[in-house]
């Protein structure tokens, strides 16, 4: 594991943190914008993450891999601002995005009918069908009950089901 | 998928059916231009206080070890504190960006004069984004320096309480490089009282940069201050009376009126809150008054506002804050620096 030496911003400590940055930036990057659903402000969170990284480094404790950590710690922070009003219009769409390998036109509807459910639902439905998160965790992280996590899952399976059936 | 105890076979079906294609979900890559931007942000000082990751319940053992590293580092630390406090030259002495601009020696006696103004709606603050200038000019007006200050509010939670997460970053250009101020502070929605703040301001003096950070627990204020080129650190450890309530940190400060209706004649009091290393700049009592109405141009508009005073130490700060919402739109200190002043202005705004 790197380890970014927090407080000094040293050649040594920028350079670390580039490194990390280039091993999980493009991952954290995926994580944030599932959740926010815009590019600018999953870029935002990845900034803030990196920027405050060498401190929270300090409080990482290894009793897990370093990449589950960045995971959670992105995910909290994206969260706090999927639940501010700050959150810019969504554009899922953006030409430099990498080409799917999958099936395009499906793969398109399914984005713009993730993108289309409410953020509280999306932020479930990401956190539990992608990110593989348990209820019990997503329930920590949202600040809602594991009972309330399950509904919003249901909400959001029911939702995506219901706005693919009519394309 | 259970459903207040109905399975539903089709939906779990078709979330198994999906799991594959929501995985390949199209995701931006992260760019170059944002690796240069945060190591850029990094190196003039940047800083941003991350959630807490909070740990998988504890075993009663590491408890029983916390529990003895505490009583050894409170065993440890007078003794440690005494030999460490030989490597500071000099008191750190908080900077005030809004209200004042360093904060005046010596501690206030007795109570507060003007009402305390505690807020009616902390409802009223929501997200967005702010940006001042801070502008120094010299007895004939010259500008002596500018600083650039953006403040920023997201929603958060710590613990369970929804709070909100303020970042004021303060860049000033000197001859000598970047001036770096950022404080990221955590007030609690309901009555925005303080959770948590770190101050961080590169360079500091001689060295190459400060941090402070606190805990508000109970009625007490705690934390520690670390130099950036030195091991070691300051605790703090203040009580916070009551009779000064309520305390404001320097980031909250041209946010807060927007949560107290104002009209003509209105007074109050509030407390700024300083680094706290030091006995003299713990509490800086702030009293507030409403003196009139005017217009006022700033760069992001022409608004109508409440004429304050704001009395601050012994010096008299003249304020403008916007009718419609109490966001702080100018603010002007005479003699700061001496024979000129110090002027304050909205420069934009976003989502507020």
């Amino acid at each position: 594991m790197l380890v970014v030496r927090g407080g000094e911003s040293g050649k040594g400590d920028l350079a670390a943190l580039g490194a990390l940055y280039d091993r999980h930036a493009s991952m954290l990057l995926a994580v944030a914008f599932r959740l926010l659903m815009s590019r600018a402000d999953a870029e935002d969170v990845v900034h803030d993450v990196f920027i405050g990284l060498p401190e929270a480094l300090r409080r990482y404790e290894e009793r897990g891999a370093l990449v589950g950590w960045l995971k959670r710690v992105t995910v909290r922070v994206a969260l706090s601002r999927l639940r501010s009003d700050d959150v810019r219009a969504t554009q899922v769409l953006d030409a430099s995005f990498p080409t799917p390998s999958r099936d395009v036109t499906a793969t398109i509807d399914l984005d713009a009918a993730v993108a289309s459910l409410a953020p509280s639902l999306r932020a479930v439905l990401v956190l539990k069908e992608i990110e593989g998160y348990s209820h019990a965790e997503i329930a920590d992280m949202v600040g809602i009950s594991v009972a309330a996590s399950k509904v919003r899952l249901h909400r959001a399976l029911r939702a995506l089901r219901g706005m693919l059936e009519e394309r | 998928m259970i459903w207040f105890g109905k399975k539903d076979r089709a939906l779990e079906a078709f979330a198994e059916a999906i799991r594959p294609e929501l995985a390949g979900l199209r995701t931006p890559r992260a760019s170059s231009a944002l690796r240069e931007r945060m190591l850029a942000d990094r190196a003039t000082g940047a800083r941003v206080i991350l959630p807490v990751e909070r740990a998988a319940p504890l075993l009663a053992r590491r408890y029983l070890i916390a529990a003895v590293a505490v009583i050894v580092g409170l065993l440890v630390l007078p003794l440690y504190r005494a030999s460490r406090n030989d490597a500071w030259d000099g008191e750190p002495v908080s900077p005030l960006a809004l209200i004042g601009n360093v904060a005046h020696a010596g501690q206030p006696t007795g109570s507060l004069r003007l009402p305390a103004a505690f807020p009616i709606h902390p409802e009223r603050i929501h997200a967005g984004t702010i940006r001042y200038r801070r502008v120094f000019n010299d007895s004939t007006g010259r500008v002596e320096r500018t600083v650039e200050s953006v403040l920023s509010v997201t929603a958060d939670s710590s613990q369970g309480t929804p709070a909100w997460r303020l970042v004021k970053f303060d860049r000033e250009s000197s001859a000598s490089g970047p001036v770096v101020n950022a404080e990221t502070v955590l007030v609690r929605r309901s009555d925005l009282g303080l959770m948590t703040r770190m101050v961080h301001v590169r360079p500091y003096r001689r060295w190459k940069g400060i941090n402070i950070e606190q805990r508000a627990i109970g009625d007490s204020l705690v934390g520690r201050m670390t130099l950036d080129d030195i091991n070691g650190m300051r605790p703090i450890e203040r009580r916070l009376p009551s009779a000064y309530a309520p305390f404001l940190s320097d980031a909250l400060t041209p946010l807060y009126l927007t949560t107290i209706p104002l009209s003509a004649g209105w007074q109050g009091s509030v407390t700024l809150l300083g680094w706290a290393v030091v006995p003299k700049d713990v509490l800086h009592p702030v009293e507030l008054r409403v003196t009139g109405e005017e217009r006022v141009k700033v760069a992001a508009g022409t608004f109508d506002c409440w004429r304050m005073t704001v009395g601050y130490m012994g010096s008299v700060i003249e304020y403008w804050v916007r009718k419609s919402d109490g966001l702080a739109v100018r603010s002007i200190e005479r003699n700061n620096p001496p024979g000129g002043e110090r002027i304050v202005t909205l420069e934009s705004e976003r989502g507020m």
